[in-house]
């Protein structure tokens, strides 16, 4: 426990600068204005902010990442309640209950029941990855080849869970990433593969321009060919910003219970904060004494989700930082700026650079702090900019984003890459095959051949060895049950009705 | 007259959302396979850069098949074809991003988002020209005090003449 607080401490320190807190509210305040904007989620908004956080040394680039992650979640729920019009998955929920409270005259109090439960959440997960993440790095630290190639199996079959669509596209999305990750010089043999003669593709696809193209620019498109939504922002009745005496009654178990789902759900493979926020309001659904104002502006039915949606984002950080395996396409885009920082995720991460990781730690509370600081008192000027219409808002960010990708390397090469997969992102929309596994399996594609390669070798090519080893052999059973659940019809039909809702 | 109704719509069923998708992992796949053929393979002890290339590109084709059969078996029977959209806003998008690239290193930073504004604003309807003009200018503006100002970038700010 002492070396918790010592930990703790240690982060903090490094952390808790004044130029560090700065980037931090810098971070927490952009990020809030790109993920507010309608049409546009969290992890579009980390993707086009990415670039900017790579002139920052590692750790102070990483803290105003936080900030930009969690602004930008907060940004979408503030839309979700206001404009009914959520970013992403993650804030469906919130448009349930909360735009209905808005409705009632009570969009002060949904967004402060938001902002506090996530707060709350965000301080209870934060101490759950400072006390669950050295065992389980340490754990990962007797991994050898076959346990890690078994556990990216069972990572990406997770990702098959909460993906839309057919389980057939989902698993084509996935051998989709791998071959994208071929692309570029083979570490091993040093053979370059897929580059189709483009000697900027040496080095692989870079991330940043496939992470904004997928997901910011597919998106605007996508907005863009649809006819055009009656957009009505709630504006006027934003009075009194503190829930009442009976708001709080009834929105802090909810906020505790969908706190503790979302800090176990989280750390799941494919989970996450969409799964965790489902999961939440599901649960109030049913425990609640009066079903039947569900539907109708249930505060209880907005505080657990929101909550929960906080802890599951921040608890995901649990795999990626230990095991370096993403769960979800937030994860995927962190670990990708993570490379680009130089830092590799895994379980050397904690012991190699402790000062970084912790700070990380500290950096996600120091996030979740500057939301509530910076985004109550400032709900006027998000609601004004959610007034501000998409047709001159999608031109700016077209412009930034291509800005932001040229600027990583001043290589116009990942302008037209961005371009392509804004093609790709946009063609995969239509066709109902999400993307979301893909950039999964693309992340993991390099480690997954480099661990099979490993297996292979100790085992002179004999595959049984996945089966012999304790580990690998558990791994590899739960991914099987897994792909039975999935494949399970009632399952299935659960999965459609809750993306029909989305 | 009722036959060549049918044979209208069984078209625009057979080009349904399944088989679009199975069409395209299967011609991803058997590109990669093409290409993944001139690597050395290996063998399963000593994997060489072709080993798991292969592997992935032939599950994707075998997915990409049972789309293609699914979409062909349940085509009218519940499968939707993509519904129309306007064509305007991929075509002008993805044009405004190549304005981007083509010009930002021989025009600047100014000519390349003035033109990419422009040629974007054509992705959505209902723009006047004067909403353009300014739009353009407010996003010059603010791509000069950040990308310029703010973040010190090396890109060219005017033509270079």
């Amino acid at each position: 426990m002492s070396d918790l607080w010592n930990n703790l401490a240690i982060g903090f320190a490094a952390a808790a600068t004044l130029q560090n807190i700065g980037y931090a509210f810098i971070g927490c305040f952009a990020g809030t204005l790109i993920g507010v904007l309608p049409g546009v989620g969290a992890v579009a908004a980390v993707a086009i902010l990415l670039p900017v956080t790579f002139y920052l040394e590692p750790l102070s680039g990483l803290i105003m990442l936080a900030g930009i992650f969690y602004g930008a979640q907060y940004g979408g729920s503030t839309a979700a309640i206001l404009v009914n019009l959520p970013g992403d998955t993650s804030s469906v929920v919130s448009c349930i209950e909360g735009h209905k409270m808005a409705l009632q005259g009570r969009a002060g109090a949904a967004l402060a029941t938001a902002g506090l439960g996530s707060f709350f959440a965000g301080c209870f997960s934060t101490c759950v990855i400072a006390l669950f993440a050295p065992p389980l790095a340490l754990l990962a630290q007797s991994f050898g080849g076959p346990e890690y190639f078994s556990l990216m199996v069972f990572g990406l079959t997770g990702a098959i869970v909460l993906s839309r669509g057919s389980v057939i596209n989902a698993l084509a999305m996935i051998s989709l990433g791998l071959l994208l990750g071929f692309v570029g010089i083979d570490d091993t043999t040093g053979g370059a593969r897929f580059t189709l003669g483009f000697t900027s593709l040496l080095d692989g696809i870079s991330f940043v321009p496939m992470a904004i193209g997928l997901f910011g620019i597919a998106g605007i498109i996508d907005n863009l060919s649809r006819p055009a939504h009656d957009r009505s922002v709630i504006t006027d009745k934003i009075e009194t910003l503190w829930p009442t005496r009976e708001d709080f009654k009834k929105a802090w178990a909810p906020v505790l219970r969908g706190t503790g789902l979302g800090s176990i759900l989280g750390v799941l493979p494919g989970g996450g904060a969409a799964l965790s926020s489902f999961a939440s309001y599901v649960v109030e659904k049913k425990v609640t004494r009066d079903p039947s104002s569900f539907g109708h502006g249930a505060i209880q039915g907005l505080a657990g989700p929101e909550s929960a949606n906080n802890a599951g984002a921040q608890t995901s950080f649990i795999p990626m930082l230990t095991l370096g395996i993403p769960g979800n396409a937030m994860m995927a885009i962190l670990i990708g700026a993570l490379t680009i920082h130089g830092i590799q995720p895994g379980p050397q991460i904690m012991t190699e650079t402790p000062t970084l990781f912790w700070g990380l730690i500290a950096s996600m509370w120091i996030g979740n702090l500057m939301l509530i600081i910076i985004n109550l008192p400032l709900i006027g000027v998000w609601v004004q900019l959610l007034k501000v219409p998409y047709r001159y808002l999608y031109l700016a960010i077209l412009v930034f984003s291509a800005l932001g990708v040229y600027s990583l390397n001043s290589n116009v090469f990942d302008v037209f890459l961005m371009m392509m997969f804004a093609l790709l992102g946009y063609i995969f929309i239509r066709l109902e095959c999400d993307f979301v596994p893909m950039v999964l399996a693309f992340v993991l594609g390099p480690l997954m051949e480099t661990n099979l390669r490993k297996s292979l070798l100790i085992s002179s090519g004999d595959p049984m060895i996945f089966l012999q080893r304790p580990i690998s052999l558990g791994l590899l059973v739960c991914t099987l049950a897994l792909l039975a659940v999935i494949i399970a019809p009632s399952l299935r039909a659960k999965r459609e009705v809750v993306f029909d809702e989305a | 007259m009722r036959q060549l109704h049918a044979r209208a719509v069984g078209n625009r069923k057979f080009l349904n959302k399944k088989m679009g998708s199975g069409l395209l992992f299967l011609s991803v796949g058997v590109a990669a396979l093409w290409i993944a053929s001139d690597y050395p393979m290996g063998s399963a002890q000593n994997m060489d850069s072709g080993y798991f290339p292969r592997i992935v590109s032939v599950i994707l084709i075998v997915l990409g098949c049972v789309d293609v059969i699914l979409g062909l078996v349940f085509a009218g029977n519940g499968q939707t074809s993509p519904a129309r959209t306007r064509w305007q806003a991929w075509v002008f998008i993805l044009m405004a991003l190549l304005s981007i690239g083509l010009l930002i290193e021989s025009l600047g930073v100014v000519v390349a988002t003035l033109t990419a504004v422009v040629i974007g604003s054509f992705a959505s309807d209902g723009m006047t020209p004067k909403e353009v003009l300014l739009t353009a200018l407010l996003i010059v503006l603010l791509v000069i005090s950040i990308f310029i100002g703010g973040l010190g970038l090396p890109i060219p700010v005017w033509p270079e003449w």
